[in-house]
């Protein structure tokens, strides 16, 4: 034992000894090492990145607006010279949801379900979720399925064992009154105010001309403006999405020539602040005033679910990005969504958003780009401002 | 009961009983009112507080919804020929009140109608659910179903109405009762305004109704008038909307109206619908049978309702209209004066011609003036004969003024040197 000891003590003299000119940078490089750990232990915890990490989880989360898009339908027109204008299996059903369709919905809902289960819970309560709907049959039908697929009943709410779905009401906004997610019908001015920024964003384009020349002439139908085109190409995808032989001419133009084109259409109702104003205006002043009331206590709904058209998606999408950037030009697909979510963090109010354009790929966080980073509540009423319209109805009138 | 219903159910085959007289039914419009809910609002007074309902007031219970899709599974073996055992979206209509319980009850109705056929199938797993569109429009613009839009003209005659003899008598006669319920359940009941304190009665029966189905226990001041005479005056106050002819127009015209439409775009021909579906309360199916003058005074019970049914025989088109008030026995024919129990389209359209309003906004402020001007009658005479009187004496004021002035001008000329 004591031999043992002593061994021990000289061992650990000559270690003194051997090591002693290299204590100093020992000692250096393990302070070092703690400071450094410090300031990466202090970044992780308060530094930007965290904040985001810690918004990724569900329990800062209190609110999500999700303004989604129908699933895929059958086309809702054909053109003169199609040859699939009178394919059988569209005969019944133009402009109706599709199979792939509900089955995408369904994802979508599924998807929701597992994002946002620490937010809603399995059982259904009316309470946490309000659901708005444009009139269309698509739209109607599609926030149907996504219900069936983020709301299977569970427990004592299993009404009928052989039938797992259950009812979940679906208020409807009919399209002459709708302010908010379908406004086609509802607002006079809109479509001057339209045609006026097409004028501008379109004049001195050269390819333009020749590319309504080529469309028409093959179309058979008059392609003159930029939403025939939208249309055409909308078509045009559901049919190559279907595998159906498509004429040559199209890959002449599709999608490469037609698709910035088809983007540009879809722009023009966030051409500026005035006419975003009459097309998202009400909706986003809804997402706010809800954003406000929840961060007040005042609201106990946690999730809002607006079933609108591809235009409502986008234009939602467009004021959020600002329309700046690669990433302001999006070509929504079916069954996609936007997700607006407010996270209380440490008393604060932050709005985060995210883009999903189709169900089983990852969102993608949207950066709103004129609310800074972290995007605080009071920010995001401050920069959407422009577009809150005073009173719709006049504007519309004017 | 729920086993009678599912033996009934069960029949595979639906056997039509004036199909062989009066052909095969073409179209069919069918009212329903929602399944079992929570209570919509307690009384001031109630033990059992509005928290106490934990899917929220106003909602669709379980057994609601069991109820509907029952309802669902009966109208499917009725019209199953009629709409061919699929859901075409160009021949099924629905619509429904912007109520959650309506759109509920309207989605299970659905389900158990159209189950997905094997073609329809979207889901690996085989779902026996497919989606429907079910349509609705905001609540102050639905005077099709909701029915309680605002109207000027039916408040003139809501006004009218509540100061009337008969309904002042019949008041009376139930007053003893009324001021004991406005007593114990903390509501005002006064003969200043009838409808509110009848208003104020299928409120307490209503909530008194849920909450016994609910087997909770009602306080001890209930026993004396729950559900007698409750159930009475309660059922008295559905048929008060409806009270005249003009109330009638104004509540159930518009639904009518789109009924009779429906029938006439099938008659002309090119009208692929063959169902249209309403989903409704029960003020929807009061008001309406009212107005046929078929309010028999008994409450529509949960998930009732009332199917209006177009048949052609040889290029003749007939109308049978049914009430189904319960689940375990036949539908009742209505039967009418002027037709009996199965009308021709024309005789059904001449029995209504005066219940459609042929543009209800309009109507609703068409003739207010001359509305105002009988129902302050008496207020016009008054105010007239005042203003008439104030304007003799300002006259007679200004005459004797004229007069003075006259002398005293005089005066001066007199005495002015010449």
């Amino acid at each position: 034992m004591i031999n043992d000891y002593e061994n021990a003590e000289k061992s650990r003299s000559m270690f003194t000894e051997v090591y002693s000119q290299k204590r100093g940078t020992c000692i250096t490089v393990v302070l070092l090492g703690i400071i450094i750990g410090i300031f990466a232990f202090a970044y992780i915890t308060f530094g930007n990145d965290t904040i985001a990490d810690s918004l990724r989880s569900n329990h800062t989360l209190k609110l999500v607006s999700i303004i989604i898009e129908h699933g895929q339908t059958a086309p809702k027109f054909t053109y003169p010279n199609d040859p699939h204008l009178n394919d059988s299996r569209w005969q019944s059903s133009l402009g109706e949801l599709t199979k792939r369709g509900k089955q995408n919905m369904h994802s979508l809902g599924k998807f929701f379900r597992e994002r946002y289960s620490a937010l809603l819970p399995d059982l259904y309560f009316s309470s946490d979720i309000r659901v708005l709907s444009t009139n269309a049959d698509t739209c109607l039908m599609s926030v149907a399925v996504a219900l069936a697929g983020l709301y299977p009943p569970h427990k004592f709410q299993v009404w009928n064992p052989h039938v797992l779905w259950q009812p979940i009401p679906i208020k409807g906004i009919s399209e002459e009154v709708d302010k908010m997610i379908g406004i086609t019908q509802s607002c006079p001015s809109l479509p001057k105010k339209k045609k006026q920024i097409e004028n501008i964003v379109t004049s001195g384009d050269v390819n333009l001309p020749k590319l309504y020349d080529f469309l028409s002439e093959n179309t058979g139908a008059e392609i003159r403006n930029l939403s025939s085109v939208l249309a055409l190409y909308n078509l045009i995808l559901v049919q190559d999405k279907t595998n159906l032989p498509l004429p040559d001419w199209i890959p002449l133009v599709y999608p490469e020539k037609m698709l910035p084109y088809t983007i540009k259409a879809l722009k023009l109702e966030t051409g500026d602040a005035e006419i975003t104003k009459l097309t998202t205006g009400v909706l986003l002043e809804k997402i706010i005033s809800d954003m406000m009331k929840k961060s007040t206590r005042e609201l106990s709904t946690k999730m809002f679910l607006y079933s609108g058209h591809e235009q409502s998606l986008f234009n939602i999408y467009s004021v959020l990005n600002g329309g700046k950037g690669r990433e302001s030009s999006i070509k929504p697909e079916f069954a996609s969504s936007v997700m607006i979510e407010l996270h209380s963090v440490e008393d604060q109010n932050i709005v985060q958003a995210y883009y999903l354009n189709k169900p089983g790929k990852t969102p993608h966080s949207i950066n709103i780009t004129e609310c800074g980073d972290p995007c605080l509540l009071e920010n995001f009423i401050k920069f959407t401002k422009p577009f809150i319209p005073q009173d719709w109805t006049k504007a519309c009138s004017m | 009961m729920v086993a009678d219903i599912r033996s009934e159910v069960n029949v595979s085959h639906y056997e039509d009983p004036w199909e062989s007289s009066y052909g095969k039914i073409i179209h069919a419009s069918v009212l329903f009112r929602h399944g079992d809910r929570s209570v919509i609002e307690p009384y001031p007074t109630d033990p059992y507080p509005a928290s106490i309902w934990q899917d929220g007031l106003g909602q669709l219970s379980k057994l609601g919804k069991e109820h509907e899709y029952e309802l669902g599974l009966w109208l499917r073996l009725r019209y199953k020929s009629v709409f061919e055992d699929r859901y075409r979206h160009d021949a099924i209509l629905v619509d429904s009140s912007n109520i959650d319980r309506t759109l509920m009850s309207a989605e299970l109705v659905l389900a158990a109608m159209f189950p997905p056929r094997q073609e329809d199938m979207w889901n690996k797993l085989n779902f026996t659910w497919q989606p429907i569109p079910v349509h609705t429009v905001p609540v102050e613009e639905d005077y099709y179903i909701h029915q309680e839009t605002p109207c000027n003209r039916y408040d003139v005659e809501v006004s009218i109405v509540n100061s009337s003899p008969d309904l002042l008598a019949y008041y009376q006669e139930h007053e003893g009762v009324l001021q004991y319920v406005g007593k114990y359940s903390g509501f005002t009941m006064t003969s200043d305004d009838v409808f509110e304190s009848f208003w104020h009665i299928d409120q307490v029966h209503d909530a008194l109704l849920v909450e016994s189905l609910n087997n909770f226990t009602l306080p001890q001041w209930t026993h004396k008038v729950f559900p007698h005479p409750l159930r009475e005056l309660s059922a008295f106050s559905f048929f008060l909307p409806t009270y005249t002819h003009e109330m009638r127009r104004l509540k159930a015209g518009p639904f009518l109206g789109r009924v009779l439409e429906d029938m006439r775009k099938k008659i002309d021909g090119n009208f692929n619908q063959t169902l249209h579906i309403y989903s409704g309360h029960d003020s929807t199916i009061a008001n309406v049978l009212s107005a046929l003058g078929q309010y028999n005074f008994q409450l529509p019970p949960y998930s009732s309702s009332v199917l209006f049914e177009l048949r052609e025989k040889d290029d003749n088109y007939f109308i049978t209209i049914l009430y189904r008030n319960s689940s375990t026995q036949a539908p009742y024919l209505l039967n009418f004066t002027e037709c009996g129990g199965v009308c021709t389209v024309d005789q059904f359209i001449n029995l209504t011609a005066n219940l459609i309003p042929s543009d209800y906004v309009a109507e609703c402020n068409i003739g207010m003036v001359e509305k105002f001007i009988t129902f302050h009658f008496f207020h016009i005479i008054v105010m007239v004969s005042i203003a008439v009187m104030l304007f003799m004496y300002g006259s007679r004021k200004r005459r004797i003024q004229r007069y003075v002035r006259y002398q005293r001008v005089k005066n001066e000329v007199l005495k002015t040197p010449a």
